[in-house]
């Protein structure tokens, strides 16, 4: 089942996909990898964005890829990933039953790295998350959603030129 | 949208290297503050291979 995520008001948000109808993804190996929240400056919250684990993935690697920011931020200010886990019955887009966050950001990418790394017996205390990263010792266990948060103070034009992206880590990879 | 890239200098007076760079605004933190420009990658963009 494909999942279309909703705006904040409710509006169903469409995946990108092939003639066939089939969801856009990359695929190397044992990685699928797809921008799942496309580039774009905001200065608000996205769209929320769903996607279903696929078959055979025991983890994921999800990064919020900031190429540029303006704004003025306070401390506890700036974006951040929140992460939500959809039931996985039914209708998907239904829940959530959890939610993870990451640390408010106010980094580019190419200093600081601001991920969701899932992969079941990762030892997190031996790896020191940076950018308010959060690693998470499971598999992808349910459907999940993906949004960007981001508060601040912004001048027209201003924002976070981001992107998120998600590589399924496949069998045995 | 347009593909663009960024650098960030510290203060608006002061322009990166290059050509092709305008300036988009400001990043302000409680603990710095930087000038952010930003041109058309695909334009101005680097050959790395």
């Amino acid at each position: 089942m494909k999942i279309a995520g909703k705006d904040p008001n409710g509006n169903v948000k469409g995946v990108a996909v092939t003639e066939n109808g089939e969801v856009k993804v990359q695929q190397t190996g044992s990685i699928v990898e797809e921008i799942v929240i496309p580039r774009e400056i905001r200065n608000g919250e996205s769209p929320r964005y769903g996607r279903i684990p696929p078959e055979g993935a025991i983890g994921c690697i999800i990064e919020h890829r900031i190429y540029g920011i303006t704004g003025t931020f306070a401390n506890d200010e700036g974006a951040r990933l929140q992460l939500a886990f959809m039931r996985t019955w039914g209708d998907t887009t239904i829940g959530p039953w959890g939610f993870v966050y990451t640390d408010w950001g106010v980094n580019l990418s190419s200093t600081i790295q601001q991920a969701i790394i899932m992969y079941p017996g990762i030892n997190a205390n031996m790896i020191e998350p940076r950018g308010g990263s959060i690693i998470l010792a499971m598999k992808p266990i349910s459907p999940i959603r993906l949004t960007i948060q981001i508060k601040g103070q912004f001048e027209e034009g201003e924002g976070f030129d981001s992107e998120v992206s998600i590589r399924w880590l496949l069998g045995g990879a | 949208m347009i593909n663009y890239e960024y650098e960030e200098t510290e203060s608006k007076n002061v322009k990166p290297k290059g050509e092709g760079w305008e300036f988009w605004g400001m990043r302000k933190t409680p603990t710095e503050e930087k000038a952010v420009w930003r041109r058309d990658a695909d334009v101005y963009g680097e050959v790395t291979q």
